[in-house]
This record gives structure tokens, C-alpha cells and sequence, in this order.
């Protein structure tokens, strides 16, 4: 939502009516703190939500405080769904906010009731108004596009050895590898580390001794394959935030880019060269 | 097994076009659609409910694949005679699709629940994913003194444990083999404390000395094998690709610079040309 100078570039001086006015309205700077500030509120009031005793004193007040808040918030990305149309939906950040707006508008009830604890995924708007902490999660998510492939791979081994041990285990286990979807959750119990040898694989060894293969097997590569997955997506997002900063990448196109430009001026010049001599002879 | 653009022009006409009708593209994604498949199949084989209702479909199908897969490998496996085994991937390949054919009876059969591991063949046909474990094991060599290095901790401390603690916890320490186990358990951190060294802290107070140094020493270690295999594979795949990335600006360079040159040419050309017309 901060992205107005790009749109006043893109929209041209001609339509700065209605449309254009409302976009430069939430960009202001004092505007977008309010709506920090009216976030930071709302986190408050939310936290005190669940407090029975607070609830019993201050209940009325607390819900009319959040609906008051909750309108400033649809009143803002209605009117910037009203100014952009469906540009607005191209930015994740724009999305992100529409959704979890639109979540408290759902009535909660019967099947939706869970939505109404989801009301607080709002305080969430924080990360994409303040640039420092958009910049960490941005780095983060785009990192996870480059590790498609280790993620397949940890699928690929999950497949397999959820299949083995339910194969070999089912039978004489049935509360921990009885179907494949339980003997997901056991490895990714095992793989976390949690109790995997008093909870899971002692028990086991007892009726089948040769199992410590199977569960250290798996630990290994598993263990060392989502590891591998964590380390390289935290250090990819740090070399793509480092990046940003200062590149030998950024130095070239620089360079690229020069060379272009003496290239345009030589050309252009040559052009009006060629004109002149026409001039000249005509 | 791959798909390599190599000329077999120097082989005999029917090798060549065995490794060609297999190295195709679009046999190829045939076998990964065949390989996703058995996945499936071998996946619900897992369900008494499926079997009971699909078991002797579900049972044909698999066979009928495991036969495609065999008239792969024995095709390659003619076509390159020796050579084939010089290729891990296809080594890998051979023994996972060879499991199938040993008949399951008896001690082997475990080896039935382990058909499911032909799915891994996913790993070697899927080229990112290749690249990825290629990188992986790629490291290993560099760390093998590191390695060696966890396997002499674990034995000495194996060795020191069974001596101390194997006459009053049998269950943990009994022999060698156990207290490998028990060690690698404490290594990973799970239940240490309460399941291990606190009950044998019990009996010989002085043990947490022994369990505070394997940890600090184990734990250590290994962590730095693992993060030095990741930060390592992670480097080179890195490399591969700014190497690349690096030859393309560089050309790019080279063609805007000639480009420069070109155009300057041709106006001092243009210069020396026209003057005299004036």
C-alpha cells in the first residue's frame, strides 16, 4: 500500500481525480501510522478478549472499541479495492489484508466458529505496514521457491518409509504405524526427535530387534534433509537481504547499463548526422 | 539412465538405438508417470480395506510395471554391458528394481516391504531433486575425517559405558551394540535426562560427568558435520549457478562493447565518406 509513486507514474497526471486522491490519502505517512497505531490497539483489546474477568467488566466496551476498529479497516481496503480495482489483488500484501479483514466479517457461528479465534491473525496487518519486518518476511518466502526440490525430496523419503513402516510395523503397532496417515505423524515425530527412542523405537526393537536400522536410517536422512532445507532457506534469504544491499551483480548491470547508454548516444548522434548531410545535399 | 546428449554414433546400430528409445523425452516421463503409480499402488497396498476389495488389479498392475522397469534396466543393461555399473544412479536403479525379483520368502521377507523403495527412483529421473542429492553426497567425501572423528567418540565412549553401567542397566548398557544405541539416542538429545542419565545418576552420582562430556563432544560434533555437508553442497550448487550466471553478463558485455565499437566504425566511416561530397 505504499507503492503510490509507482501508481501516479503508471497512471499519468490525466485521471488525478477521486481514484487517485483515496490511493495518496492511505499512503500518507500520518495515516499509515494511525492505522499501525489502530492495529497495535486492536492487539490489545484482542488479548483482553480472552480474560474472563476483564470480559465481565469491560465486554461491551471492548467488542464496540474492535467493531469501531474493524470498520476503519474495511472502510480502508474498500476504498483502495474501489481505487485499484483489480490491480489490487497483484499485490500478496494487498491479499494478505483483504483476507484477514474479510475473516472477522464472516459470521462466526456453527461450522465457522474456529474463525472467530482467527480474528487476531489481523495483528498480522503489523508485518506488512512496517517496511523493515516486510523486507524479512518477503526475504523469507522468497527463498522457498529455490528449495522446491529439497522438499520434494523430503516427500519422496517421507512416501517411502511411511509405506515400509507400515508394512513391517502395522501389524504389531497399529496405534503408531497402523495406516499410512499415522505413520506420517510417528516420522514426523521421529524426525522432530521427540521421544523417538523411549516412545517409538524401543518398544518396537523388543519385538523386532533389527528395527534400529530402519528408525537410524531414517533419523539420518530425514533429520539431515529437513535440516539441510531450514539452514539453506535461512541462508539463501540472508544473501538475498545482503544482496540488496551491495552486489558485484548490481556493479555489472551498472557497468551493462553505461555502456548502453554511450551506445544510445552514439547511435542518436549518428542519426542526426545522417540528417544534417540530407539536409545538406537536398 | 539419463537422458545425456552423448553420441552413440561409435556404438553397434541396435545399442544405439536402445540407449536413444530409452534416453527419449517422452519415454522418460512415461517412466516418471510409472514410477508416481507404483507409488500410489504400493501405497495403498498398506490398506487391508483396498486389498481386500482391488488387491488381485492392484497386485497385476504393480507386476505389469515392475516389468516395464526390468525391460529398462536389462535394455541398458545390454546396451552398455560394464559401463553400466560405472554409473552409481544406474547401480542404484538396478538393486532397487532387483529387490522385487528376489522371491520374499522366508528371512527375505522384509525385503517385500522394501519394493516401495523403487519410488526413489524419482530422486535420479527428476533432474533438480538429482542435482540436489548429487550435491549432498558430493560433500560427504570432504567430511569423511570429520566423520571418522563421531565414529572414534562413539566407540570409545561405547566402550567406557558398557564397562561402567552394563551390570546394573542391561536393558541400556548391556553390550557394545546397545550402548551404541543408547548413545546415539543421548546424542539426539531425546529423553537423555530422564530416561537415561537420571536413573543411572541414581545409582553412580559421579555419572553426569560422562554424560555432560559425550554430549558437548557428540552433539558438537555432529552438528558440524551436518552443517558443514549443508554449507558446503549448498556452495557448490551456488556456484554452478553464478558461474553461469557470471558467463552470461560477461558475454553480454562483450556483445554491447562490440556493438559500441561497431557503431563508432561505421560513423567515422559515414565522417570520411560524406566530407568530401560537401
Amino acid at each position: 500500500m505504499t507503492t503510490i509513486s509507482l501508481e501516479r507514474s503508471s497512471e499519468g497526471t490525466v485521471t488525478l481525480g477521486l481514484k487517485h486522491r483515496i490511493e495518496a490519502f492511505w499512503a500518507l505517512k500520518s495515516v499509515q501510522n494511525g492505522v499501525i497505531a489502530l492495529i497495535l490497539i486492536n492487539a490489545v483489546l484482542l488479548g483482553m478478549e480472552t480474560s474472563p474477568r476483564i470480559m465481565a467488566s469491560w465486554g461491551k466496551l471492548i467488542t464496540t472499541l474492535d467493531h469501531a476498529i474493524l470498520t476503519v479497516f474495511v472502510v480502508e481496503i474498500a476504498s483502495l479495492l474501489f481505487a485499484r480495482g483489480w490491480r489490487f489483488f497483484k499485490d500478496p500484501w494487498s491479499v494478505f489484508d483483504f483476507v484477514v479483514v474479510g475473516i472477522a466479517l464472516i459470521p462466526a457461528s456453527g461450522p465457522f466458529a474456529v474463525l472467530r479465534s482467527l480474528r487476531v491473525l489481523r495483528v498480522l496487518r503489523l508485518i506488512s505496514k512496517i517496511p523493515s519486518i516486510r523486507k524479512v518476511v518477503g526475504a523469507l518466502l522468497g527463498a522457498l521457491p529455490g528449495m522446491a526440490s529439497v522438499f520434494g525430496l523430503v516427500m519422496i523419503l517421507f512416501y517411502v518409509n511411511a509405506v515400509i513402516a507400515t508394512k513391517l510395523f502395522g501389524q504389531d503397532f497399529p496405534e503408531l504405524f497402523g495406516n499410512l496417515g499415522m505413520s506420517f505423524f510417528t516420522l514426523f515425530q521421529v524426525m522432530t526427535l521427540e521421544a523417538w527412542a523411549g516412545g517409538v523405537a524401543r518398544p518396537i526393537m523388543e519385538v523386532y530387534p533389527y528395527a534400529w536400522i530402519f528408525f537410524i536410517l531414517f533419523i539420518l536422512t530425514a533429520t539431515f534433509t529437513v535440516l539441510n532445507l531450514f539452514v539453506a532457506v535461512i541462508v539463501n534469504s540472508l544473501s538475498s537481504i545482503h544482496g540488496q544491499e551491495e552486489s558485484g551483480k548490481g556493479n555489472d548491470i551498472q557497468t551493462m547499463r553505461n555502456e548502453l547508454e554511450l551506445m544510445r548516444r552514439e547511435v542518436s548522434e549518428l542519426r542526426k548526422y545522417l540528417l544534417e548531410n540530407k539536409n545538406d545535399r537536398v | 539412465m539419463t537422458a545425456d546428449a552423448t553420441s552413440y554414433d561409435h556404438l553397434p546400430p541396435w545399442k544405439a538405438a536402445l540407449e536413444k528409445f530409452w534416453g527419449h523425452k517422452s519415454v522418460q516421463n512415461f517412466i516418471i508417470a510409472l514410477i508416481l503409480i507404483n507409488a500410489a499402488i504400493l501405497g495403498m497396498e498398506t490398506s487391508p480395506s483396498i486389498m481386500a476389495a482391488w488387491g488381485n488389479t492392484l497386485h497385476a498392475l504393480d507386476q505389469a510395471i515392475l516389468a516395464v522397469f526390468v525391460a529398462e534396466i536389462g535394455c541398458l543393461l545390454a546396451a552398455r554391458g560394464w559401463r553400466f555399473f560405472k554409473d552409481p544412479w544406474c547401480v542404484f536403479d538396478f538393486i532397487v528394481v532387483g529387490i522385487a525379483l528376489i522371491p520374499a520368502s522366508g528371512p527375505f521377507a522384509v525385503l517385500r516391504s522394501l519394493r516401495v523403495l523403487r519410488v526413489l527412483r524419482l530422486v535420479n529421473k527428476i533432474p533438480s531433486i538429482r542435482r540436489v542429492v548429487g550435491a549432498l553426497l558430493g560433500a560427504i567425501p570432504g567430511m569423511a575425517s570429520v566423520f571418522g572423528l563421531v565414529v572414534i567418540l562413539f566407540y570409545v565412549f561405547a566402550v567406557i559405558s558398557t564397562k561402567l553401567f552394563s551390570q546394573s542397566f542391561p536393558d541400556l548398557f548391556g553390550d557394545l551394540g546397545l550402548s551404541l544405541f543408547t548413545l546415539f539416542q543421548v546424542m539426539t538429545l531425546e529423553g537423555w535426562s530422564g530416561d537415561i542419565a537420571r536413573p543411572i545418576m541414581a545409582v553412580y552420582p559421579y555419572s553426569w560427568i560422562f554424560f555432560f562430556i559425550f554430549i558437548l563432544t557428540a552433539t558438537f560434533t555432529v552438528l558440524n558435520l551436518f552443517i558443514a555437508v549443508i554449507v558446503n553442497s549448498l556452495n557448490t550448487i551456488h556456484e554452478e549457478e553464478s558461474a553461469d550466471l557470471g558467463n552470461d553478463m560477461e558475454t553480454v558485455r562483450k556483445e554491447l562493447a562490440s556493438v559500441h565499437e561497431e557503431v563508432t566504425a561505421l560513423r567515422k566511416l559515414l565522417e570520411s565518406n560524406t566530407r568530401p561530397l560537401r
